[in-house]
This record gives C-alpha cells, structure tokens and sequence, in this order.
C-alpha cells in the first residue's frame, strides 16, 4: 500500500524530467521554422494562386476564346468576361477581370476551361491597401 | 451582532462572458458562465457568430459549384467534407468511383485526419498552459500539409475530391513522401506522450474532469473520439464501413469512463491508427482510373441520400434531396461538432474554470462546424 | 597598466571608491559641502543601480524569448540588432508610445497606483542582493528578511490591480494571485530558515562568505530546501506551472487584462525584474553567491549563476502544463509546507548533532 503510493508519487516526479529531457533535445537542435521574408517557400507545382491567363512567350497571345464557362462555373462570381467580335469573326474578350476579393482559389475555372487557356500562378502575397486593387484584369 | 456580520457576507452569483473573443474558445464561440467565486453553476454556449449559411448557399449553386464551398465547413478537415458530399451526390447519381479513387480518397483523408488531430492536440495543450507541445503539432502538421499542397494545390481549403473521383493522380513522389512521413511520425506520437500524455500535472488536470457517461453520449447524439471515449464503440468506418475501410485493418481505440483524459488518449491512439492506414493504403494502391463517368452537367434524378463518414470529430453526413435540376433542392449538414457541443453544459457544472477550458479543449470543436 | 586595470576589474568596489575619492576632491575644492556630495553620491548610485537592472532585466527578456524558442525548435526575435538584442528595446519604446486605455467604470485611482506600486517592489528587493564583494547598497542584518517582505509586497499592486480594472477577470486573478503568494511565501521562507540555522545570520553578505569553497555551497547541505526554494520561487514569480493568476487561456491575462502601454511595460518589467530576484536569491543563498572558480570577476561569476537558476525557470515554463488552482494550494500546503519543516527538523537534529 504504502510502496504503491510511494512509487505513483516518485513516477509522477519523474514525468516532469522526462518531459524536460524532450524540450532539452529540442532545444539542442536546429529550428525548423522558415525566416519568411528572407527564405521563400518554393511553391508546389500544383500550387493554387491567382487565376490568370497564359500568354503565349512567343506570339504573346491567350488562348481564350470567351466562351464564359468560367464565368458560369465560378461558385462565388468573381469573374466577368465582357465578349466583342473580332475582325477574323471570332469572339474574344474584351475585358475579363477578376474580383480577387471573392475569389476562393477553387480552380474549377481552369479546370473547366475548353482551351486551357487560364492557369493559377505561384502567387500568394496577395495583401492591398485598398480594395480597389482586389479587383484585377486578367489581359494586360 | 454575530449575526449582523454573517448577513454582511453576502456572496452573489456572477455571470461570466468567455468570449466570442477568448483565446481559448478557439474560434468565435461565446460561452456564458455562470459562476459563484470560481465554480460553475451553469454554462450556456452561444453560437452563431460564423454562420454563412452554407445550406442555403447550396440550394443556388449546381452540384459542382458547390464543393469548394463544404471545404470550410469544417475547416480543419477538409478533405472529409469534401469525401462526404461527393460520397453524398454519388449516390444521387448512382455512379461507382473507380478503385484508384477510393484508395486515394482514404489516403489523403487519413493524412488530413492526423493533420486534424494535430490541430487540436497543440491547442488543447495549449488550453492547459503548456505551450510547447503546440508548436510541436505544429511542426508535424506542417509537414502533412506540405503532402497535401503537393497533391490539390491548397494547404487547408483543398477541394480535391471531385464527384466520381478525385481531380488528379498523386504526384509522382508522394508515396515515398508519405512514407517518409509515416516513418518520421511515430516516434513522434511517442514523444508526445512523454512531454504531456505522462506528466503528472497533465493527469491532474484531465483525469476525472468532465465525466460523461455512456447513456448521456448516446443521448446527445455525440460521436467520434467524445463517443468512443465514453467507452461506445462506434465508428462509422467500422460499423457502416463506406468507401474502402472494409479492405484495410485498423483498431478503434475506446475510453473506459468518459473523461478528459480518455477523449485525449483515444484521438492520441487515432493517430497512431491512422498511420496504420495510410501504409496499408501505401502498399494495396492499385492502378487505374481517377474519375468515373460524370455527365458534364450533374443532374440527379428528383430523389434524396443521405451519406455519412467518420470525420474527425465525429459522425459528418450529409442530406441532399434532388428534384432533378442541376441545383440540390435541400441540402442538410450534420455536423459532429454541434452535437458535441451540445453536451458541454452537462458536462462543466460543478466543475472550476480551470476544467472548462480542460473539458472544452477535449471535446474539439470547430466553429466553422458547428455554425456552418 | 593592464595589470593595474585586471585588478580594479576584479575588485569594482575600490575603483568606484577611487573615482569617489576623485570626485570627492574637486566637490572639496569648488568649496561645496560634503554632506551634499553624500547626497548625490547615493542618487547616483540608486540611478545606476536601476539602470544596469533595467538593462539585464531587458537582456532577461530577449533570453527567454529566445530559449523559449529553441524548445519550441523556432528561432525566436532576431531581427532588431545583432541577433534581436534590441527587440527588448523596441518593445518597450512601443509601448511606451502607446495610448494608456484606462476602462470606463475602472476605480483609477487604484488601477493608476497599482502599476507603481508592483514596480517599486521589484525593484527596491535589490537593495539588499549583494552582486560582488562589496558590491551592495544596504548592506543590513537583516538582509533576508527584507527581501523577502518587500517582493511579497508586490501581490498588493496585484490585488488592486485586479480590483481596479473592474473586469471579472481581472479580479479572479488578482484574487488567486493574493492566494497563491500568501501561501507559496510560508514554505519559501522556511526553506531559506534551514540555511540561516546552519549560519547563524539572516545578513546575505555573511550567508555568502559560509560557502567559499564549492563543497560548502547550501545547495549540498540543504538539497532539500532547494527543492522547495525552486518550487515555492516559480509559483512567486507566477510562472507556469503556477501561472494562474495571468493563465492566458483562461483569464485573458488576468490581472493585467485592462492595462496597456506604460503600465503595461510596469508589470511585465516587474514580472521579470522578480524573476531575477528569485535567481539571485537562490544564487545567494544555495549556490555561493559571487564565490566562483577564479579567472572570472566575482559579479561576473554572479550573473553566471543567476542566469543558469534563470535558464531553469524558463525550460520548466515552456514544458509543464498549467496547474489548477486547488491543486496549486494542495501542493502548497500539503506537501511543500510540512516537506520545509521536516527539513528545519533535520536541520536541527544535524546541528545539534555537531
């Protein structure tokens, strides 16, 4: 009885160095945190950040044919493509801007895309000053 | 004279606001306290301060729409609040998920799971006065979260199940990552179990604290680790095995009288199993399809399902009545962190303040699941 | 020359007393009297014992800011100065920028004179802690007694402060924080009660010079007081595992809920300045004060020791858990008190053995 209550009390104190020795080691150890603004974490190629278009390197020129499947899958309607018809009879858009306020970073609009042409980049310091600069043109 | 100075000392009954800013309610949930010194006579919990009415949002949204919204349900697990609403509108559509699917589907829910657990682990202990163990969650966490940003591109809000599948193949070194990970977590869980499941200061604090018997859990319709705790096991993925848990073997862990301390060795044995999972999920990862056959507009038959799994924090399931328009006509979230909230009343009275924050912690809500 | 330097290095009381002497003779020669130069001489010496206090106590809180964070595996400030030794600095310069809130049905006389009052008591304690030989401000008999009057002093600040914030959490913790120290002070003054048995003195200079050599040190003879000591001395300073009166996750902060700005910066000084009170103590009385091992200057050995009593205090705060309340006073008085008075009685027995 007595040796019972002896060895809770004495196992009881030995929990406490026991928990010490593991702050000790992690102490002894390297940090494993990041220093933000000098290391920058590399993105995964998956990463999803700001929905844009691709351009082209060579010719410079999107693929989007204004089709509004992304404006029409879009579940907050952040985006708006305003259409006209160009000189070659074909449709393209003649703006198409992004309210990155609304945003969710879902990427059904790039996966709906019929001609791929939209892609979300690495970006993701996305912080403004003002709440005009959320809203973003998606053409140059 | 004697008596003059008894009626003099008079004590009154106060009323304490613990939040909606606190920082132990975890999120925006006011508890009123109702207290005499320092114990509590009784408790109301008072919710509704992250309501965004997603039930409503999902009647004017078609069925593809919405699945980036149930990502912050509950924010912590998101992959389970997807696999629940697809799981949800497969069985409208009646559509089998190919086998490739499902295995990654419980692959990545498992990792979200410890990932979960992680998240209240740090706080709970947090909530107790140890600060370090938080960090060590943390730390873990992070890198669950990285495998996960590799395989949907978003660390929290991943919206990677699709309905019939999931939007694309594990990248090409993830199963050696996940691995490596399984490997480099299970000392860790150890570890852990030194720096705080062994301290006598932690015991102290949790064993006896917020006892809730079998009866009343049942009762409150609790679930997840605050059932089993109290020693009931069920288990959704056991007992109503969906997806592929038939295939895989894994224990539930149980508590035996329902207090603190058992709700935290059940989800600190949680891990432990889910770790299990995921490297027989490792090893059986068969080829093939990622997505079934999904008409491009979903349109269910005019009909209703009910689907549920074992979320995190419990019993998640969704209700979805269809009348055969691309939009769900209602949509019904049951969400396990309400019905466990529920429970805390019963479970503080008489208790210090001190142990509300013990009894809180150990139940482990989120308040984006309980408001919705 | 460099010899000459080394020397006064070691011995910092005879190049003050030189520089005194210096003074003294150009005062003398201006004509102006001598009492008045006495006068001065004891400001002075008041005014840069508070600076090299506030100055460690800073350093004190970039330590442990830092400690913390190599438990926790982060890095902790290192970006204002060389390594963040300057984020001390920063910290206080905002928050001596910022606005003083006082709350609207606070009692402000109260909630204005708390702050004060916890400060001066931290910092009126070091009049007694002789940091080097010689190197003490009051140098009276009763040494021990007065540190440990004037530092329990300090829950008076505590207790109004929780009372004139007029915030329920702040009052609980005031409250607990009364409790906690009243009943924490009894087994700390009877852990230090064996040392003063074994020399006779309640004079810290005279406790000091008993444990020359290493082997004489208290914390050999009085392992046991030690224990206690370090135990009762933590739940003084109200760090984890006794943080409940500030119990962030419970109170908010406690009794300093309702203070920002400059009061705030008072209490946390306070709170930092008593925990090197407590080191210095322990340094003093169980771990031969400045008697070192040679090659160093006496003070220096001091701080050396002080800090590694420091060093402790912070890896028990960044690893155990919080304790509750009740069990805080169970262990007070349960086990801590009647632990102290076995050990005076053996203490006893020991001496009259001898």
């Amino acid at each position: 009885m007595i040796l019972k209550f002896a060895a809770t009390i004495y196992n009881g104190v030995m929990s406490l160095p026991q928990g010490m020795m593991v702050t000790l080691k992690y102490f002894l150890k390297k940090p494993v945190t990041m220093q933000y603004p000098d290391q920058k974490w590399v993105m995964p190629a998956r990463y999803r950040g700001v929905v844009s278009l691709i351009f082209d390197k060579n010719t410079g020129k999107h693929r989007c044919i204004a089709c509004k499947n992304c404006v029409k899958i879009c579940p907050n309607y952040s985006l708006a493509i305003e259409t006209a018809v160009g000189e070659d009879k074909k449709w393209f858009p003649k703006t198409f801007t992004l309210e990155l306020g609304q945003c969710m970073f879902c990427g059904l609009c790039v996966e709906i895309c019929p001609t791929k042409a939209l892609e979300m980049n690495k970006e993701y310091e996305l912080a403004t000053y003002t709440r005009e600069e959320l809203t973003r043109s998606l053409l140059p | 004279m004697k008596e003059d100075s008894a009626q003099d000392f008079i004590t009154e009954e106060y009323l304490l606001n613990m939040g909606p800013q606190h920082p132990a309610t975890h999120g925006v949930l006011r508890l009123v306290l109702r207290m005499d010194g320092e114990n509590i006579l009784d408790l109301v919990p008072d919710l509704g301060y992250l309501h965004r009415g997603f039930e409503k949002i999902a009647e004017n949204r078609t069925y593809k729409q919405f699945l980036p919204f149930t990502d912050r349900l509950d924010y912590l697990a998101g992959m389970f609040n997807n696999h629940v609403y697809c799981l949800a509108v497969e069985k409208l559509l009646k559509i089998t998920v190919p086998p490739r699917a499902e295995y990654i589907r419980v692959l990545v829910s498992e990792l979200n799971r410890i990932a979960s657990h992680l998240v209240w682990f740090g706080p709970f202990a947090m909530d107790l006065g140890a600060i370090t163990p938080f960090l060590y969650a943390f730390r873990e966490r992070e890198m669950i979260i990285d495998l996960l940003e590799s395989v949907s591109g978003q660390r929290l809000t991943y919206s990677y199940f699709r309905i019939g599948g999931v939007a694309q193949d594990l990248p090409d070194d993830f199963i050696v990552q996940a691995k490596a990970f399984c490997e480099y977590f299970k000392p860790k869980v150890d570890e852990y179990d030194t720096l705080l499941s062994k301290n006598i200061i932690f015991i102290k604090r949790t064993k006896n604290i917020g006892v809730l018997p079998k009866e009343l859990a049942i009762d409150y319709g609790c679930s997840g680790p605050v059932l089993r705790g109290s020693g009931v096991a069920y288990d959704v993925r056991k007992n109503e095995p969906y997806s592929v848990y038939k295939d895989l073997s894994f224990d539930i862990p149980v508590g035996t009288i329902g207090d603190s301390l058992d709700r935290y060795n059940v989800r600190i044995e949680e891990m432990r199993q889910s770790v299990r999972i995921i490297e027989q999920v490792l090893e059986k990862l068969p080829g093939g399809e990622i997505m079934a056959a999904v008409p491009k507009v979903v349109k269910p038959a005019p009909g209703e399902a009910y689907a549920r799994i074992e979320a995190p924090r419990g019993d998640f399931g969704f209700f979805i009545v269809s009348d055969g328009s691309d939009k769900p006509y209602r949509l019904k979230i049951r969400a396990p962190s309400f019905s466990n909230l529920s429970v805390l009343p019963e479970l503080v009275k008489g208790l210090k303040i001190s142990d509300v924050l013990a009894v809180f912690g150990s139940i482990d809500i989120v308040l984006g699941d309980v408001d919705r | 020359m460099i010899t000459v330097c080394v020397s006064y290095m070691f011995n910092l009381v005879s190049l003050f007393d030189l520089i005194s002497n210096l003074l003294l003779n150009v005062w003398m020669n201006i004509g102006l009297p001598v009492i008045l130069f006495e006068l001065i001489k004891k400001f002075v010496v008041a005014g840069v014992m508070f600076g090299l206090l506030s100055v460690t106590v800073m350093f004190l809180i970039w330590l442990e800011r830092r400690i913390c964070a190599r438990f926790q595996s982060r890095v902790g400030p290192n970006r204002v100065g060389f390594q963040g030794f300057l984020q001390p600095v920063a910290d206080a310069i905002k928050l001596l920028a910022k606005e003083n809130i006082v709350p609207q049905d606070a009692d402000r006389l109260v909630h204005f004179l708390a702050p004060p009052i916890v400060f001066t008591a931290a910092f009126t304690a070091y009049l007694c802690m002789p940091f080097g030989p010689g190197l003490i401000a009051l140098d009276i008999n009763l040494g021990i007694l007065y540190i440990f009057s004037i530092t329990t002093l300090g829950v008076m600040g505590i207790l109004l402060a929780g009372w004139g914030s007029n915030n329920k959490y702040s009052l609980l913790g005031g409250m607990r924080s009364v409790a906690q120290i009243v009943s924490y002070e009894i087994p700390l003054i009877l852990s230090v009660l064996g040392v003063v048995m074994l020399t006779n003195t309640l004079k810290i200079t005279e406790i000091v010079d008993a444990q020359k050599s290493f082997f004489d040190w208290f914390i050999f003879r009085q392992p046991l007081a030690f224990i206690i000591y370090l135990i009762a001395g933590t739940a003084e300073l109200n760090r984890t595992p006794f943080d409940i009166p500030e119990a962030e996750s419970e109170l908010t902060g406690g009794y300093h809920t309702e203070y920002s700005g400059i009061r705030f910066s008072m209490f946390f000084l306070a709170e930092f300045t008593n925990m090197f009170m407590v080191s210095a103590i322990a340094t003093s009385i169980f771990l031969g004060g400045w008697h070192g091992f040679g090659f160093l200057p006496p003070y220096v050995w001091f701080f050396v020791k002080c800090f590694a009593v420091v060093f402790l205090l912070i890896w028990f705060r960044w690893t155990f858990p919080r304790m509750r309340f009740d069990q805080l006073m169970d262990l007070g008085w349960k086990a801590l008190t009647p632990l102290a008075f076995v050990n005076i009685f053996l203490t006893g027995i020991m001496i009259f053995i001898k």
